[in-house]
């Protein structure tokens, strides 16, 4: 049998009357219950993202005032002679005039003259820069002297400044046939920002700085008599081409 | 004497009863207002205590500091990535030049080169004597280059003849390392 239940103004009434002193502490939970949702919850999601942004700006402040103390410890001048050194030694673009200053003077310091020669200059149009790829600008060139004179020449050559590498060696009794390959490549976009951490020139390339250094040093254009090239008893002809 | 009809007792029981269950709502509830209130002040406090702006402030001013060595730090940063290529650059070259000084220094005299050609790490020698002898210095001397492993990895002689106006003529190919 279903029972009806009527809940009019006056039971109401009068149920409020018994129950009004529980309703301030339960009211009380309510809100209470609430304010952890509504507002602790966020608070606490606030204070992890503020630890985390905290730790974040910390990490950057250290990486930042190691940068500074890097910079500040760096003596601009060196700096820039070390620059133009590794730029003499792998530079940005084809550099014909440092290619035939090297080949002249390996060249002198090896006694020894020179023939004819050729570069091989590629496409200009093609890019490289980024790529990973060493370009080279190639030069064939006669050393007029046997394997002696070749390898001093060689010798010379692979301690000189820009770098390069022989790609074929071809003695015939009083002259050689070399193609060398000289190398550069072009500086790529530096994306750098203040946060990101600066590596300083490390020892093993302050001795790679110091080699090219000494080869810079012993790069220098020897004098014009010693481009001549030594009396021979063969009978090819000795021509300079520098 | 029968407690069921005394109503006075269960009636002050059942009001006890009530009374405790308030006093326990009311301190529950009080509790946990107060207990909120403190964790979000302190939460609060929390949040301002490790607010990162004073670091951020102090990363300006180091940022400020470092932009003022702009070009100090541009041409570190070139010269590291070069000093790295050029490095990279020397230890992949090949240098024939020390392979082919070796072969040339520790060559026995009387041996002399006719002919050389180098290309891709591979070596094609001719050369001569008027001694068979010399000429077994060389094979010997490249043997103990290729068994020491100096710079040559395998020698192949191609052909040993004899030549009348050179005397005794030597092809070998060399796979250098």
């Amino acid at each position: 049998m279903k029972k009806n239940i009527t809940f009019d103004l006056q039971t109401f009434s009068a149920f409020y009357s018994t129950h009004k002193k529980y309703l301030t502490p339960i009211l009380m939970i309510v809100v209470s219950i609430i304010l952890v949702f509504a507002a602790l919850i966020p608070q606490l999601n606030d204070l992890f993202t503020t630890l985390s942004r905290r730790s974040e700006a910390m990490r950057k402040l250290q990486i930042e005032k190691n940068n500074l103390t890097i910079l500040s410890n760096i003596n601009e001048d060196n700096l820039s002679a070390q620059l133009t050194t590794s730029l003499r030694a792998l530079p940005s673009t084809k550099d014909f005039e440092s290619v035939l200053t090297t080949i002249s003077a390996a060249a002198g310091k090896s006694a020894v003259s020179l023939g004819n020669f050729e570069f091989k200059v590629g496409d200009l149009s093609k890019s490289v820069a980024g790529s990973g790829e060493f370009p080279s600008l190639g030069i064939t060139l006669i050393v007029n002297d046997g394997a002696q004179g070749t390898n001093r020449f060689l010798t010379s050559l692979a301690q000189s400044l820009p770098l390069s590498e022989v790609k074929s060696i071809d003695i015939n009794g009083n002259y050689s046939t070399l193609a060398i390959a000289f190398y550069y490549k072009s500086s790529p976009v530096i994306k750098n920002t203040p946060d990101s951490p600066i590596v300083p020139v490390s020892a093993k390339q302050t001795e790679t700085l110091n080699q090219l250094t000494s080869w810079s040093n012993g790069n220098l254009l020897p004098s014009p008599s010693s481009l001549i090239a030594p009396p021979k008893t063969s009978s090819s002809s000795a021509t300079t081409p520098f | 004497m029968n407690s069921d009809i005394n109503l006075v007792s269960g009636n002050a029981n059942a009001l006890d009863k009530g009374t405790k269950t308030l006093r326990r709502l009311k301190l529950i509830g009080t509790v946990v207002i107060v207990g909120v209130g403190v964790i979000s002040i302190l939460l609060f406090l929390l949040n301002r205590l490790f607010s990162p702006d004073s670091i951020i402030k102090q990363q300006n001013q180091v940022t400020a500091s470092i932009s003022l060595q702009q070009a100090k730090q541009a041409k570190l940063l070139v010269l590291t990535q070069r000093l790295n290529d050029i490095s990279s650059l020397l230890k992949k070259r090949a240098n024939y030049d020390v392979a082919l000084n070796n072969i040339l220094s520790q060559s026995p005299s009387g041996v002399s080169i006719v002919s050389m050609s180098v290309d891709k790490k591979k070596i094609s020698i001719i050369v001569n004597s008027s001694s068979l002898l010399s000429l077994n210095d060389f094979i010997e001397m490249l043997k103990g280059m290729v068994e020491k492993k100096q710079f040559l990895k395998n020698v192949t002689i191609n052909n040993l003849g004899l030549s009348g106006r050179t005397g005794y003529v030597l092809t070998a190919d060399i796979d250098l390392l």
